[in-house]
Formats: C-alpha cells, structure tokens, sequence
C-alpha cells in the first residue's frame, strides 16, 4: 500500500491526494455478473418481443427462428465477455483477495448465462 | 448515549459491579485492544450529541438515534401488524368453519399482516441496525448523511402511520400484499383501500431509499484507516450489497405504485386490458420489486450470521472470498427470479425456462455461504450462547425453506403448489428461520455494547426454544396441507376438506411463539437496569466496535484506530499503531478540530485516507421534509390536489434549508494547515467526496426509475399490435428536436460553469448556471405546451396514459434540475464558492449531464417510438 503514498501539494487548487480510481477493481470483481444480468435481460426481451410478436401475428419484431438465433448468439457473446473479464483479471496486480472474488464471480456468471441461454435449444420458443 | 444506563465501562474502568469480559471461559487469550482512552473524548461526546428535550428529539440526526428509533419502530410495527393479524388469522383458521371473522376482516387481516412485515419491519429493522452499528464497526465516527438518515427514518414512521390510518378510515387495504391489478384497480376498489396501501407504504420505501445511499456510502468511503475492501467485515459486505439492492429494487415498485395510483385516481389506463393497458405489467413491475426484496430481508441476516458464529466458535470464517462472492452473486441473481412469481400466468415457455433456470442457479451461492458456516463450526469449538442459538435454529430452519423454495423453481411443481399452503409454509421457513432468527441473535449479541449490560441468557434460551419449537410446529403443517390442496387466503373450510387437524396443529404452535416473543421483550426490557455489566467485549469478538467502551461515547471513536487485519482484536496487539502517516493523523483527528463534527473519508479499495470533512449537524429540516412528503401522498389520498401542490412547496423549501451552506467555522487557511502536515484535504463546508458519491447515488436512482417507465413503455407497446392507436396522429417531431437541443445547451453551460469556478472565475460560473437555468425552463416550458396541446389525452388510451406520464417524468425531473442549478445561482451571485469549496457546483453539472442525457432519450422514445411500427 505504501506505494501510494498521497502527494501533498501547495496549490489549493488540487485535491491532494490524487485518488486512485476503481473503475477497474469494479470491473474486474463484478464485471462478470453485470454481463450475466445484461444477457439476461436482452434475452428476456427479446423472447417478449418475439412471443408478442406471435400471438398477435401481424406485428412482427421477431420471428421464433430468429429469436433462437439470437438467443444463441448473445449467450455466445456474453460468455466470450465472461473470459476475457477472467483472462484480464488475470493479469491486473491489485488486492489477491479482491481478485479471488471476481474469478469466483466471473466463473459463475458464465455459468449461469450458459445455463440461461442452454434454454434455448431445449424448451420450444414461445 | 440515550440508553442512560450504565455509565461506560471497560477492561480498564470497571465501575462497581462484577463485569462480564468473556462468556463462558472458552477464551484463550482475553486482553484484545482496547481503544485509546483520550482527553478529549468528553469535550468530543458533548460536540456529538444531539440536543435535549423534544426539540432534540425532532431534530436529532446522530446515528445511534436514528438507527435505535428505526429498529423499535420497526419492532412496534411487527408486534402491530405481525401478531395481532397473525393470531386472529390463526383462531379463524384453527377449526373448519369458523365463524370469527368473516370474509371481508380476513382479507384485511392477510394484507395487512404481509404488507406491515414485508414493509415496516424487517427493512427498518436492518436498516437501523446498519446506521446504529455500521460507524462503530468500520471504525468511523458517523454515517455520511446524517439528515439523510433523519429523513429515512421520519418518512419510514410516518408512511407506515399513513398506512396504519387506514383502520380509522374503516379502509383497511384488502387486496393481499401484491395487490394485484386488477383486483386493486378503480373498478374493482374503488374506496380508499388501496390508496392507503399505495400512497402509505410510498413514504416508507422513499424511507428505505434514502436509508440505502447513506449505508453504500458509509462501508465504500467512511472507514478507517488501512481497512481495505478486502478487511470489511461480512456484515458491512452485506449491507452494502443489500443497500443496492433496495436501490434497484425499490424504484420500480415506486414507479409501479405511481401508476397503479394514476391510474386509481387519475383514470388513466396501464393495466386496464380493455384500453390498451395490461395487468402483468404490474405483476413484472411488483415482483422485480418483490422477489429481490426476500433476498434484502435474507443478505443482512447472513451478514449478521457471519458475523456472531465465527465469534462464538472461536474461529475466523472459512473462505471469506468465497462468502463475499456468494452475496455479490445472490444480489444480481436476485434480479433474474422475479418471474417465478408468474410461472402460472401464461408466460411463453422459454421465458419460464429463463426464470426457473435463475432460481436453480441461486441456490448455489445460498449453498456455498452455508457450507462456509459448516466449515467454521466444523474448524471450532461451540460456545451455546443465546446468540449461537439462534444461529443454529437459523441454520436448520433456512436450509427446509431454502429446499421448499428450489422445490418451488420448479415449474411443473410450482404450477401444483401455487397459492396453496405450501407456498405459505416455504415463505415462513425462510422468513422466520432465514431473517427472524439471526435478527434475535443480533440483538442478543450487540445488546451490550450499546446498553453496557448483557442480556440474559437464562431467559435467552427459553426465548430460543420456545421460537424455536413453536415455529416448526406452526409452519411445518402448512405445507402438508398445501399439498392435500389447501388454498391461501381462504377465511374458512369445510370440514369435509380433511385440513382440520393440520390446521389446528398450527394454531397451537402459536401458544409457544408468543410466550417466546413475549420473553424476548421481558429480556431487552429487563436487562437494560438489570442485567450483568458488560465490559468492553464480553463475547472476546474480533471486530472494532468491541474495542470501545459499551456503551460508547457519542462520537464513538475519539481516536480512530489503524487496521491492518480482517480480524483486528484478534490479529492486533494495538489499535492504535501503523504507518506513521496513519498515526499521526489518527492522533490529530482526536484533538482537532473540536468545534465541528469531523469524520474521515478513505479510499474506496484501499482503505487510504483521502479526505477530512464536516459531517452535517443536528436540523429540523429532514423533519419538515417529510412531514411535506407525507402531506402530498396524504392530500393525494384525499383527493385534495391543492395539499399536495403545498407539500410540495414543504418539501422544495426544507430541501433548499437543509442544504444551505452553513459557516464553516474556519478558515480555507487553517484547512490548508492541516493538510500540509498530514497530506489529506479539510473541507470544513462539506465533503467533496461523499457529496460526489450521493449524487452518483441520485443520478443512479432517477436513471432506474427512468428505466422502469422505458420497461413500462416497451411492455405496453408489444402488448398492442397498433401503437398509436388507430385514429391517433403520430407526434410532430420538429419541437422535439427543439427541446433536446435546449436540453443538452442547459447541460452544456452548466458544466461550463463548473470549469470556470474550477478555475477560480465566479463570473464564469454565475454566467454558465444563468444561461443553463434560462435553457432549461424553455425546454420544460416547451415540451409542457407541447404535451398540452396534444389531440389525445393521458385517460384515453394506454398509450396516451403512458406517453403523458413519462413527458411529465421528463418534465418534474428537469424542473428538480432547475431548482438546484436556480438555488445555487443565487449562492454564486452572493459570493459563496470557490476553487476550493465549489462542492455543490460540481454537483449540479453532474445531475445536470444526467437530465440532458435522460431527455434526450425519454424525448426519442415519446416522439419516436410511434414512427417504429411492423
Ligand atoms: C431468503 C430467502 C427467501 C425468502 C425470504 C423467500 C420469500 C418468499 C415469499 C415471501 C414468497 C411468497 C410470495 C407471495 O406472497 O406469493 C415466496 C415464494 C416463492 N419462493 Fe421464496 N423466498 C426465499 C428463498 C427462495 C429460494 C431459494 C427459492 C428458489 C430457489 C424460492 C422460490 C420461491 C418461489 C418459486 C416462490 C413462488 C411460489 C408460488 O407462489 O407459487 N424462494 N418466497
Ligand atoms: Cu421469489
């Protein structure tokens, strides 16, 4: 920790200390279930969309074949998202525990979105 | 401390009687730090106590005040609305064809006594908790807000009594605590019922909101020095994420209620099928709410759960990583469930596959917290506290709740057992045993720090058992008669129906739950004169808050300690050592400053600190604003539109006074002092920091609200196949464009204004916010006109409701903008800010940036959306 030992400055201008941003500790520790909810509620509404779609029949958005296309492709995505989060993780240097926290994370929420998106291809569209 | 007592006691100070330092022996090593006696820390504990007198106890804003009053209100509430409903539901219920209560009573009883527990007691009581322990176990002097916390705790009281009124109105909401459309709708209650259901338990989850921005903030940015991410203890884990979760939560149902109240009152259609409207949409809406709100009731109990069992075992917990893991997962997938509410609805069958997926899969985290308590338990040796009691009967109870719950995910299962007594047992297993119990051992464990007196334990354990048998022996036959095919929500039964015995079964298991309620009462009430001293950490625990005296002193911390281990009354020899950087300033935060109420802020992974600020003190204003608050959701009940324009004008007035800047009591100079000598910026006006993070908060609050109303929109758009309807002319897009363009002008020369006082130029800044105030009352103005002036109304159609509503969401949303980029004008022009304290500034170009951003795209959606048609 020492190494970010804060910089006292004489203008008054300036915070003084520079703090250091966590955009990054965020990704990596809850990136993975952030790309897990955001493929779970596209693939939602896009199922919403395509169902709607078939039980009025004219208004069409989505079509069934097409919903499962895209079911697929967004689960295929989304875990791509999944590793590459993992596969950065990896090579950051910050606090160990922390980075423990978002692999668990990152694994799980690939997981659950192949889980999620398995669906797909076993129950029948709408 | 207003628990006048006991005077504090610790290792070091004894007074009198025997004190209770450790529990039953099993300690090994008994001399954990102790923190630092200092010779301030009188002079500090008069500058942090609230007022005396009633005055004082309007105005208080401390902590321990408002986290103790938010805990018993809530208690009060529970043995309101918890028992009372409970029991007579039980008599009614213990016999086929009784004839207690008729029909009517019964529905007011199952929607009172499921609205009051999942609204006004187990939230507060949490809530409370946190803002009552969460400064003292992070090592800070105080929770960020304040009069936030004031406020949370004020509209919580007063919406759950607006609710209560209702009995005096003889209009007890009936509709069941969903309150499904259109059951709720105008047509089919049409008397006040619902409205207080609405408008009553409104106030209390704007309570809940404002109780989660000051707890995210407080365990992200108020810590000690050297406590990093990695060293919060699980409990702050828990309520941070439970806190985000109410956030995320809670807005939608705002949003759900607000038109479900328009549509009552206002006769617009949302959920009316046959103008365009559709009644699952209130179903998503309550249940995104709803499904995440049982797991805000269960984090904060496994918080507390990890927090009592590693101590009365003697053991640190094993896979802490994993743990924090289990709760960030159960937080998001608590989100991808709600739907498992509606798998008999007639959803498509892959949007079922979807949700019951998300419920299997959530039962892997609750999984692996469980097996890590296991594991502690396994690796130690078990001291039978009362505490520990009730983590063991947490144990047994949650993990049948949790199976019956998986049971449930199960869509054909669920299509059998929805709405039957199953569903009533599952949700008392995981209520009662998943939440109720760990609230009990949380209060017999933390009782002495607060009171100095322990509770006892002899009464402790016949509270325990007697809970303990009592709801095993009410709820478990609850599912049996689920599955011979007993209803919920039915008054009576026929004989012939074969439930009787079960039922009465249940209704004897009261009479041991409420002697055991009774002498959890007897306990808290007893001990408070009686029970044994308690020394400064009598459970030989690891974390800070056992480091102060019980009962601690106002501020708590005179000097704030130094961390350096996830457990620092077991790891560390001294509290006060580290880093030579951290114990200077430590030291010097014990005796400077003395006139104002200085709370440190660190970084948020780091744990470094980053910043000294002056913590708002006692006001009458977070009062008012409630009181405005409650007074529009109580004139809107009463149909008076005026009231409600007033309380409004309350609430704008008290929000611009509770905001005032106040003097800062020294000089930009004497801040530059101290931050010379010890590298971390004063701000004597007002935290930059935090003030930065609650408006963060703020803008992440209107942004999912936004999102709810787009959600609404989409939903009503694919529910109808003509949208506009047909004979509706499609919007004009040309004075849209208009007031997107002034949107983004107001946006842009309010952050230019920024840059200027940043650059020490008030002239820039008082030019910036006049011209982006002056933009931006056009653009309301405008789209005002223009959703005036259209050929449909907001009654006609859903999708003239829905259009109507999300302009005026766009247009009061601006309006706020308005009135804080106006106010802070004014302050400019009479000279306040500067380079250094230009706080608020910096505030109102950020929420500034968020409206231009949210109308832009609210504004694409209204005028848009109609042109996108198949
Ligand atoms: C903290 C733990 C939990 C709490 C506090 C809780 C609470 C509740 C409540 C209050 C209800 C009834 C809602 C109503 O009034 O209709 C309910 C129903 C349900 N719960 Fe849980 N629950 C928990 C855990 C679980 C788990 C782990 C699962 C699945 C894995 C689950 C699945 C369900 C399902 C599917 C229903 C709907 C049953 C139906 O109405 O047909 N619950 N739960
Ligand atoms: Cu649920």
């Amino acid at each position: 920790m020492s190494e970010r030992t804060p910089i006292p400055v004489d203008s008054p201008f300036e915070p003084a200390v520079r703090q250091a941003s966590t955009v990054g500790l965020w990704v990596r520790t809850i990136g993975g279930p952030v790309v897990w909810i955001v493929h779970f509620a596209f693939v939602y509404f896009v199922a919403e969309a395509a169902c709607a779609t078939e039980r009025s029949g004219s208004n069409g958005f989505v079509g069934s074949d097409a919903l499962v296309v895209a079911i697929v492709v967004a689960t295929v995505v989304a875990m791509a998202g999944c590793g590459a989060l993992l596969v950065t993780a990896r090579r950051a240097d910050g606090d160990r525990v922390m980075a423990r926290i978002g692999e668990v994370l990152g694994m799980g929420a690939a997981g659950a979105t192949l889980v999620t998106g398995l669906a797909a291809l076993v129950v029948g569209p709408c | 401390m207003s628990f006048d007592v006991a005077a504090p006691s610790d290792r070091h100070g004894p007074i009198g009687e025997p004190v209770v330092d450790e529990v039953t022996g099993l300690l090994t090593d008994p001399t954990t730090p102790v923190s630092a006696p200092a010779a301030t820390t009188e002079q500090l504990d008069r500058l942090w106590d609230d007022k005396p007198g009633l005055w004082g106890r309007l105005t208080a804003v401390q902590n321990d005040a408002v986290g103790r009053r938010m805990m018993l209100t809530g208690f009060f509430f529970l043995l309101l609305g918890g028992s009372v409903d409970s029991v007579v539901m039980r008599l009614q219920l213990a016999r086929p064809d009784s004839e207690i209560v008729g029909p009517q009573l019964y529905n007011e009883l199952f929607t009172n006594h499921g609205s009051v527990t999942m609204f006004l007691v187990i939230l507060p009581i949490f809530e409370g908790f946190a803002i009552l322990t969460l400064p003292m176990l992070l090592g800070s002097r105080e929770m960020p807000f304040p009069r936030l916390g004031a406020f949370a705790y004020w509209t919580f009281l007063m919406g759950g009594l607006l609710y209560y009124s209702s009995t005096l109105f003889s209009a007890v909401p009936d509709v069941g605590w969903f309150a499904y459309t259109p059951l709720s709708g105008p047509q089919f209650s049409p008397d006040l019922n619902v409205d207080f259901w609405v408008l009553g338990l409104g106030v209390a989850e704007i309570g809940a909101i404002a109780g989660a921005v000051e707890i995210i903030i407080a365990v992200l940015k108020l810590r000690a020095p050297g406590m990093t991410l990695a060293r919060l203890p699980l409990y702050a884990w828990a309520m941070l994420i439970t806190a985000f979760m109410i956030l995320f939560a809670f807005t939608p149902l705002i949003v759900g209620s607000l038109l479900l109240e328009l549509e009552r009152g206002f006769g617009m259609h949302f959920f009316t099928p046959g103008a365009g409207g559709s009644s699952l949409l209130w179903q998503h809406l309550f249940w995104i709410f709803g499904h995440p709100e049982v797991y805000i009731q269960f984090l904060p109990a496994t918080g507390i759960v990890s927090m009592v069992l590693p101590v009365m075992v003697r053991r640190r917990i094993a896979g802490y990583s994993w743990m924090v893991a289990a709760m960030i997962g159960i937080g998001f997938l608590s989100f991808g469930l709600w739907a498992h509410h509606m798998f008999t609805v007639g959803l498509p069958a892959i949007v079922l596959a979807f949700f019951a997926a998300a419920s299997m899969v959530i039962a892997i985290p609750a999984g692996v917290q469980f097996f890590s308590w296991i594991a502690t338990i396994w690796d130690g040796q078990v001291r039978w506290t009362t505490p520990m009691l009730f983590v063991f009967g947490f144990m047994i109870t949650f993990v049948i709740g949790g199976i019956t719950g998986v049971m449930v995910a199960a869509v054909p299962f669920d299509q059998q057992a929805h709405d039957s007594y199953f569903v009533v047992g599952h949700l008392h297993y995981v209520l009662i045993g998943g939440v109720a119990f760990p609230i009990f051992a949380g209060v017999y464990y933390w009782y002495p720090k607060f009171t100095g007196r322990m509770m006892s334990e002899r009464l402790g354990r016949w509270n325990f058992w007697l809970l303990f048998v009592g709801v095993h022996v009410t709820f478990f036959p609850m599912h049996i008669v689920g599955l011979l095919g007993m209803p919920r929500r039915i008054y009576t039964y026929p004989e012939d129906a074969g439930w009787g015995l079960w039922n009465l079964i249940s209704s004897l298991g009261l009479l041991l739950i409420l002697p055991g309620i009774g002498l959890f009462v007897l306990n808290v009430w007893w001990s408070r004169k009686h029970g044994q001293r308690a020394g400064a950490n009598p459970w030989g625990a690891d974390s800070l808050e056992w480091a102060l005296p019980s009962p601690p002193p106002q501020q708590g911390w005179t000097r704030l300690p130094i961390v350096h281990s996830r457990h620092p009354l077991w790891d560390q020899d001294e509290l006060h050592r580290g880093d030579d950087r951290h114990e200077q300033l430590a030291h010097a935060l014990g005796r400077w400053p003395l006139k104002w109420r200085a709370v440190l802020v660190v970084g948020t992974g780091n744990g470094e600190p980053e910043e000294v600020f002056r913590v708002a003190n006692t006001s009458i204003w977070p009062f008012v604003t409630a009181l405005g608050t409650v007074g529009i959701f109580a004139s809107e009940l009463l149909k008076l539109r005026l009231g409600a324009l007033l309380g409004a004008a309350i609430v704008i007035g008290s929000v611009v006074m509770w905001n005032r800047p106040s003097p800062p009591l020294m000089t930009e100079e004497e801040e530059l002092a101290f931050e010379r000598d010890h590298g971390v910026p004063v701000r004597a006006s007002g935290s930059l920091v935090v003030a930065r993070w609650g408006m963060a908060l703020a803008i992440l609050f209107v942004s999912i609200a936004f999102g709810s109303f787009l959600l609404s929109y989409f939903y009503l758009r694919l529910e109808n196949p003509v949208w506009p309807p047909a004979g509706v002319a499609r919007p004009g897009l040309g004075i849209a464009a208009v007031v997107v363009v002034l949107f983004a002008a107001a946006a842009g020369a309010v952050g230019a204004g920024r840059r200027g006082i940043l650059a020490g130029d008030r002239a820039r800044l008082v030019r910036g916010l006049a011209i982006g105030s002056a933009c931006a009352v056009a653009a309301v103005a405008l789209l005002a006109v223009d959703l005036a002036s259209a050929d449909f109304g907001p009654g006609d159609h859903a999708y003239g409701s829905i259009f109507h509503t999300l302009g005026a969401f766009t247009i009061v949303l601006a309006s706020v903008a308005v009135v804080m980029s106006v106010s802070t004008l004014v302050y400019a022009v009479r000279g306040h800010y500067s380079a250094r304290r230009f706080s608020p500034v910096d505030n109102v170009a950020r929420f500034w940036a968020a409206t231009g951003v949210i109308a832009a795209i609210s504004i694409t959606v209204l005028y848009g959306a109609p042109y996108l048609t198949s």
